[in-house]
């Protein structure tokens, strides 16, 4: 019996043989480049190392501890999070008002269409780099338009200022991202079959009941799919941060992966700033965790 | 019934109103999504005596100076050939290994098939800042560093679960029976991934190559730590770079680099506007 099993075994695996010859080269990929630096990751964050040589001075947990009692690793947390609530909060609803705009049509809708989606095709370090001088207090457009109507009191060094580097990076931040909830908005609104709109229509549904009732319901699913993308995309937000202030001034605007950027390959705390990344992996997963049992349930629910 | 149609004349003399508002209401939001990007184009065509007498006026002619300086004297040539090299490299290995991964794991037997998915997708829960630092050690430790090979495979490593799920995806929806006629033939499994299935696949293709692009051309945090060889800048890390010159080089000349970068999306965008669209929605899948 049991031979039996392993040379069905052996047949499946002989069978195997083509599927695992074109999925050999990722994989080898994969251990090169991720399996392997993914548990040396493990081992960095238990020494103290400066990024190069070997490992010797093992501490044991004593980075994960260095971290933990970091205030500037909490601000930096706590700054991800006012970064994902506002994109969560301005960027999805901004999105969908403009694709719902677009769906029940406007002049120049094609104009609309491609002008709004502009910021998306600029890669962050770019928009950065624009954005950055658009704030610059002296020739800054921004500054110097507060000025032309008379708002110059409200002038000052956008970035440079402890209270509105992070907002004003937030606000560049949703900027690029609006266009993309549009765009997927968008795309989900066109899915709505057109007769149950019209079918409200003539029951004498108003703009906002056929909105409320109809539209809004239908977009959930679409909501909840950009939720999850905005909080994955944001954890990890670094390009725009580290072009407009690289996390400062005085670690005013650091996110995650900013804070252990600098820690790492500016002020080479190696360990500490690998166990910062690790706790960032166990946060991420645990909202991953969450986000998925929320799903579910809010799935039951609706059943 | 003349009530009545004063009521619908009132009411669409409303609505009237309400659309001329919305109506403003996205030109302004065109304006700013837009503002920033032309402000730069107009700036770039400058001199830098025109930019610093006034941010608003329009250039008084085109001049080029600042694109000359820009790829002359900025680098901007060079860090855009790096950025083409990297890209097509990127893009090769990409569209290569995800249309064999697509195939394995949607047509072919293959024994274990669950637990090798999910080794490939486990990387959309690792964030990359946790490997940033032993790839980097690994780079150097097998002596790779500065070359395409340093770049390429960590952004096919990067992009590989996002490909698998878009194409493994589409080829379920292409019916057995077609593969099962083409071995009835005498077609080996590789002659069929090839010549069947590629053709059948190709829109995918487009979108792959598309979004592996936008990742592969616009990519910062690896480029930034593991190239030290400043004649192999990207793109990206370029750009920075000239920004932070605008004291030797001034401000025009940046504008120039900015306007380059920047528009290399938009035109392609602007000539395949639905292609480029269909791929993005695509995308939008969550792990």
């Amino acid at each position: 019996m049991g031979k039996h099993k392993k040379a069905g075994l052996l047949q499946e695996l002989k069978e195997s043989i083509p599927a695992y010859i074109l999925i050999l080269p990722t994989l080898v990929i994969l251990v090169i480049f991720l399996f392997i630096p993914f548990a040396n990751a493990f081992r960095i964050s238990l020494y103290k190392y400066k990024g190069y040589g070997e490992l010797t001075k093992y501490v044991g947990l004593k980075n994960y501890g260095s971290v933990l009692q970091d205030d500037q690793f909490y601000r930096a947390f706590g700054n991800t999070f006012q970064l994902i609530g506002c994109d969560l909060i301005f960027s999805i609803t901004i999105g969908f008002i403009l694709s719902y705009i677009l769906f029940r049509g406007i002049r120049m809708k094609r104009f609309f269409n491609t002008a709004l989606f502009i910021p998306y095709l600029i890669s962050m370090v770019v928009i950065g780099c624009i954005w950055r001088i658009i704030y610059d207090p002296t020739i800054g457009p921004l500054n110097q338009l507060l000025e032309l109507i008379g708002l110059g009191s409200l002038a000052r060094p956008w970035l440079s200022q402890i209270d509105t580097a992070l907002p004003a990076i937030i606000v560049t931040w949703i900027w690029r991202t609006i266009p993309f909830n549009m765009l997927i908005c968008y795309a989900n609104i066109m899915t709505l079959p057109k007769d149950h709109l019209e079918a409200a229509e003539i029951d004498g549904a108003s703009q906002f009941q056929r909105l409320r009732y109809i539209i809004v319901p239908h977009m959930i699913p679409t909501f909840a799919t950009l939720g999850v993308l905005t909080v994955t995309n944001d954890l990890r937000a670094f390009d725009l941060v580290w072009v407009m202030t690289q996390g400062g001034p005085g670690g005013a605007s650091d996110v995650l992966t900013s804070y252990v950027y600098s820690n790492a390959f500016v002020s080479q705390k190696f360990g500490p700033a690998t166990a910062a990344s690790i706790i960032m992996m166990a946060v991420m997963i645990g909202i991953t965790v969450i986000l998925q049992l929320v799903k579910k349930a809010g799935g039951k629910n609706e059943e | 019934m003349k009530n009545d149609r004063r009521n619908k004349k009132e009411r669409s003399g409303g609505r009237n109103q309400i659309s001329a508002a919305v109506f403003v209401i996205m030109l302004f939001a065109a304006l700013i999504s837009v503002y920033p990007l032309v402000w730069v184009i107009l700036q770039s065509f400058k001199t830098e005596g025109e930019f610093l007498s006034s941010i608003w006026s329009l250039p008084s002619s085109l001049h080029f100076d600042n694109y000359i300086k820009a790829f002359e004297e900025a680098n901007l040539l060079t860090y855009l050939k790096n950025t083409v090299i990297n890209t097509a490299a990127t893009l090769a290995v990409d569209l290569v290994l995800i249309t064999c991964l697509g195939y394995a794991f949607s047509k072919l037997k293959m024994k274990f098939k669950k637990f090798f998915y999910y080794v490939i997708l486990i990387n959309m829960l690792i964030p990359t800042p946790i490997i940033l630092l032993p790839m980097y050690l690994q780079v150097v430790n097998l002596g790779i560093q500065n070359t395409l090979a340093a770049i390429v495979f960590p952004y096919y490593q990067g992009f590989a679960p996002l490909g698998l799920i878009l194409i493994k995806n589409y080829m379920d929806n292409i019916p057995n029976e077609i593969i099962e006629s083409a071995k009835m033939d005498g077609c080996g499994t590789y002659r069929i991934l090839w010549s069947i299935m590629v053709p059948l696949v190709k829109p995918m293709l487009v979108t792959l190559a598309i979004l592996g692009g936008m990742n592969a051309w616009n990519e910062y945090m690896w480029a930034l730590v593991s190239i030290s060889d400043t004649s192999r800048y990207t793109l990206s890390v370029g750009i920075a770079v000239i920004r932070d010159k605008i004291a030797t080089i001034g401000y025009t000349p940046v504008f120039a680099a900015l306007t380059v970068s920047a528009m290399v999306f938009v035109v392609i965008y602007l000539f395949a506007q639905k292609t480029f669209v269909r791929s993005i929605t695509a995308g939008a899948v969550k792990g």
